[in-house]
């Protein structure tokens, strides 16, 4: 995996002064929220459900190796081939050689987080094979260059006139207005790409031990020609994506459009078994199911965090999450944005390679509240936010990490010694004079403290402590 | 790459070391409750029936309603009246074989397109599909593939236009699967692709306005 | 605090030697140091208890954040010193946020305030999600006389507080905190109570800088209130 440099202090600064960006965040979280809590309100047994799934989650992961074996099994029964990726690199050139056994010259891809995390694209690239995203918004960022910024909806950040004039200037067509007549484009440009290609490519949001079933749930009808057209389908999937028996479906087909879109279902949902059998007309000659493990079985390691593998990329906590609406997903640096690619970026990268972002939360819990699998987002993030400090790496943080240590430590010792924290609430109403203000607030404190009054004012300790009022206090009855 | 496999595997057991446990999933007796499920009244039916319509229509769907095979037929050449359709791919399935759908338009002047060649079946009219089974709660049609089904009907073709007998509709998915997984137990081929269709293809990636009809068949006509 | 229990006949006590429940530590990953200092807190105050063992005793305190601490967080911070765990839970199950014992021990919803304004009231998140309280709080602050209730939009979201956030990412945290603020003006309230210190100070720190004459105040002050 390249090396990446994640600064989220930096770019969410730049996302929050970037207007259009602020109003697409506020329509996208405002919409999908309404959508998912009308959605989930309708359902009698919601709460339940999601007990019910988190546990078959849990259950799985715990037996991860005995269910992964079974998946294998089960694909080569129905004709499949199987392909274990440890890391990203091993997953690309898996992928990238199939294409060369088959001489493929062109590739569709249907949209899969999985396929940017490996950066597969650009493998392709090298090898000189043609690569399309077909999806809509992938299409999109494709033509910009740019990584997704939501896991549901990856071009959300661009207006209406981005993609009019990124369309016109990269495809050579005149502006279009309206999002139809863009669509339309697309529709037209992608039939033949997929018409002519030699290969899809696409993830998977379920995999089924039991049966060896892929699912790839989406709306626009990509992934399904994208799967059904080409000779050859491969589908990359991460190994936290399986799930045991084959009715274990319905319970997480029931939860994930309602708590991704609103929907009851996304239009069109595809359960794969292998290639196409020697009668079927059409379907793919070769099936091939790549396992991605890319950093997820040390995630398993820890108690504390091997929630994080729960994970069905429903896209609930984006949209709930305060910080994302103001941030943006691009803020995250990668292509996991939100309290998940806050958890798993650093898990799967490395704490050292972005050790900012376990403290990019307030820890407000809103993503637990409606995470379909109740990942417990805050717990995880204490745990991440544990390793980052106790992590002996050197210049892991940014210079600030000295003062803050030394902070904390101040902190320690006056709150272990009460007589010294009593002096100190004594004697900060005298160290703060001057910095009071008339109306009693303080304002313009030194760095660091000016982080909180370059836009707030900070109170004023008051002249008699509590202690000191408790001496009076003590003796009055009610 | 064998290797590959064993260090992640290797990996995962160590990770989970004295955590992982047998699995004791009951596997339920779905056969049995598969044969509860399929006995509805014809009371049950038919309100099955009118939830299912309603909910097609909250996804786009056009519905048009037969009670039996005239009211089918008639609707069909109304539709490609209104259409003007000149084309059509279509399964070769039991169903549609009773009702003589491809002789009904061949009779009216379509022209068949065979479904082995991928390029002339994207450029027919319309694509006609029976279906497997059907969800009443969510207006879902349920396709399976095989010799007589080919995927790509319901999926070329600017209009798809299914024909559901009502006896196939299930209340909801979890009903669905119990009868999937009943006929797995009972030794058939899982098949090498089912397909949901909930509505005609759409998106919202662009400032989330909603618009039908991307990449798979802009239109999806249901008669029930 | 001390006043509103004391005229619904509660005897109050206030240990001196207690000093932090240690979540400023806990939250920003300094877990050792986050141990010591609830080490402290948890034998001062079981130290109190003993001295009285059969009388019925609770803790109370008027902040979600720290109340969640201990009775939801301390167990996953001493997950691995069984030895304290039954001290814990000892404490945890007689420690209450300060509108909870009202409502939830005392029955209480009605405390004899008095305070004429149109309130708006801002759920914090420990107490929100934590505790899940948010009945009790709305329930005391509709009993106040003279007071009229008025929820804003989005009463529910994170004021940008959140502890070292609000330092240590201060340009997310003040874009968090501008949305509160115009929930709170556009709630047409002239006083706005929440039950946390933390969110108090921010959103107070931001109406003062802006110079919005909105009154901020803790429920306590609220339902200490006796009119004008």
């Amino acid at each position: 995996m390249g090396y990446h440099q994640i600064r989220f202090e930096k770019d969410s600064d730049k996302a929050i002064h970037n207007e259009s960006l602020q109003k697409a965040l506020v329509n996208v979280t405002d919409r999908f929220r309404s959508a998912r809590n009308k959605a989930s309100s309708k359902v009698s047994d919601w709460e339940e459900l999601r007990t019910a799934a988190r546990k078959i989650k849990k259950d799985t992961i715990a037996n991860l190796d005995h269910y992964l074996v079974q998946l294998e099994e089960s694909v080569k029964r129905a004709g499949g081939k199987v392909h274990w990726a440890k890391d990203a690199d091993e997953a690309s050139r898996i992928i990238v050689n199939i294409a060369k056994d088959g001489k493929v010259k062109s590739v569709v891809k249907s949209k899969s987080m999985a396929t940017e995390e490996i950066e597969l694209n650009s493998s392709f690239e090298q090898a000189a094979i043609k690569v399309v995203e077909t999806d809509l918004g992938e299409y999109i960022i494709q033509l910009a260059g740019e990584h997704p910024s939501h896991i549901i909806a990856p071009a959300i950040h661009k207006t209406k006139d981005d993609i009019s004039k990124l369309f016109s200037e990269k495809l050579g067509i005149p502006y279009y207005e309206k999002p139809e007549e863009l669509t339309k484009v697309a529709r037209e440009k992608l039939r033949s790409e997929f018409l002519s290609a030699g290969m899809g490519v696409s993830g998977a949001n379920f995999a089924v031990a039991e049966t060896g079933t892929i699912v790839v749930v989406e709306n626009e009808g990509n992934a399904r020609l994208t799967t059904t057209v080409p000779k050859i389908h491969v589908a990359l999937v991460g190994i936290e994506k399986l799930i045991p028996r084959y009715e274990d479906l319905s319970l997480f087909l029931t939860i994930l459009a309602r708590s991704a879109t609103g929907q009851k279902s996304s239009t069109y949902v595809s359960f794969i078994t292998g290639p196409k059998r020697e009668a079927d007309i059409d379907g793919p000659e070769e099936f091939h199911l790549v396992l991605l493990d890319n950093g997820r079985s040390k995630i398993l390691e820890s108690e504390q965090t091997r929630e994080s593998l729960y994970c069905i990329r429903c896209g609930a906590c984006l949209n709930n999450c305060p910080v994302y609406r103001h941030v943006g997903g691009h803020s995250y640096g990668w292509v996991y944005s939100g309290p998940i690619g806050a958890i798993i970026t650093p898990q799967l990268m490395g704490i050292d390679k972005a050790p900012e972002l376990p403290f990019a939360s307030s820890l407000c819990g809103a993503c637990h509240d409606v995470c379909p699998v109740k990942i417990d987002f805050p717990k995880v993030l204490l745990e991440l936010r544990k390793n980052v400090i106790e992590s002996k790496e050197k210049n892991i943080r940014a210079g600030g990490a000295f003062l803050e240590k030394a902070g904390i430590k101040f902190w320690r010792f006056s709150v272990e010694h009460e007589t010294i924290y009593k002096l100190l609430n004594k004697l900060s109403y005298y160290f703060q004079t001057p910095w009071k203000q008339s109306n009693g607030k303080l304002r313009s404190l030194p760095y660091p403290f000016s982080r909180w009054t370059d836009e707030r004012d900070f109170p004023s300790v008051a002249k008699k402590t509590f202690r000191e009022r408790w001496k009076e206090l003590k003796d009055e009855t009610g | 790459m064998t290797n590959s496999r064993e260090e992640i595997l290797h990996t995962i057991r160590k990770g989970l070391n004295g955590v992982s446990s047998k699995q004791n999933f009951a596997d339920g007796n779905f056969p049995d409750e598969a044969r509860e499920i399929k006995q509805l009244t014809i009371e049950q039916r038919s309100k099955l029936r009118t939830q299912f319509i309603s909910e097609l229509k909250n996804v786009n769907t056009n519905v048009l309603e037969a009670h039996d095979e005239d009211e089918i037929k008639k609707a069909l050449l109304k539709l490609v009246k209104e259409k003007k359709l000149e084309s059509f791919s279509i399964w070769e399935s039991q169903y549609l074989k009773e009702l003589k759908i491809k002789e009904e338009l061949k009779n009216a002047g379509l022209k068949l397109v065979t479904a082995k060649n991928k390029n002339r079946i994207a450029k027919s009219d319309i694509g006609i599909t029976e279906v497997d089974y059907a969800i009443a709660d969510t207006g879902t049609l349920v396709l399976l593939a095989n010799k007589n089904q080919p995927r790509s009907v319901s999926l070329l073709p600017p209009i798809h236009l299914a024909i559901v007998q009502p006896e196939n509709l299930a209340s909801n998915i979890k009903d669905l699967f119990v009868i999937l997984k009943s006929r797995l137990a009972e030794g058939d081929d899982i098949t090498s692709c089912m397909t949901f269709i909930t509505g005609p293809s759409r998106t919202a990636d662009i400032e989330l306005n909603l618009t039908l009809g991307v990449h798979g068949p802009k239109e999806l006509f249901v008669i029930v | 605090m001390v006043k509103v229990l004391r005229d619904l006949g509660v005897e109050v006590d206030f240990i001196e030697e207690q000093t932090c429940c240690g979540q400023p530590a806990y939250n920003s990953g300094y877990q050792e140091d986050a141990k010591a200092v609830a080490g402290r807190f948890l034998s001062v105050f079981d130290k109190a208890l003993k001295s009285d063992p059969d009388r019925e005793t609770y803790i109370v305190c008027p902040s979600g954040s720290c109340t969640s601490m201990v009775k939801v967080f301390y167990q996953d911070l001493f997950k691995n010193s069984p030895e304290l765990l039954d001290k814990i839970k000892r404490i945890k199950n007689i420690t209450y946020e300060f509108s909870e014992f009202l409502v939830k021990v005392l029955n209480t919803v009605d405390v004899g305030a008095e305070y004429n304004g149109i309130i708006t009231y801002h759920d914090s998140c420990h107490l929100l999600r934590e505790l899940r309280i948010n009945e009790g709080p709305r329930q005391l602050i509709n009993s106040v006389k003279g007071v009229e209730l008025r929820e804003m939009e989005m009463h529910d979201a994170c004021c940008g507080f959140g502890g070292t956030f609000s330092v240590k990412f201060p340009k997310v945290s003040v874009s968090m905190l501008d949305e509160k603020i115009e929930c709170i003006v556009n709630s047409g309230a002239d006083t706005l109570v929440s039950a946390d210190m933390g969110c108090l100070m921010n959103i107070e720190g931001a109406l003062s800088r802006r110079e919005i004459p909105i009154k901020v105040m803790h429920l306590a002050e609220l339902l200490a209130s006796r009119g004008k």
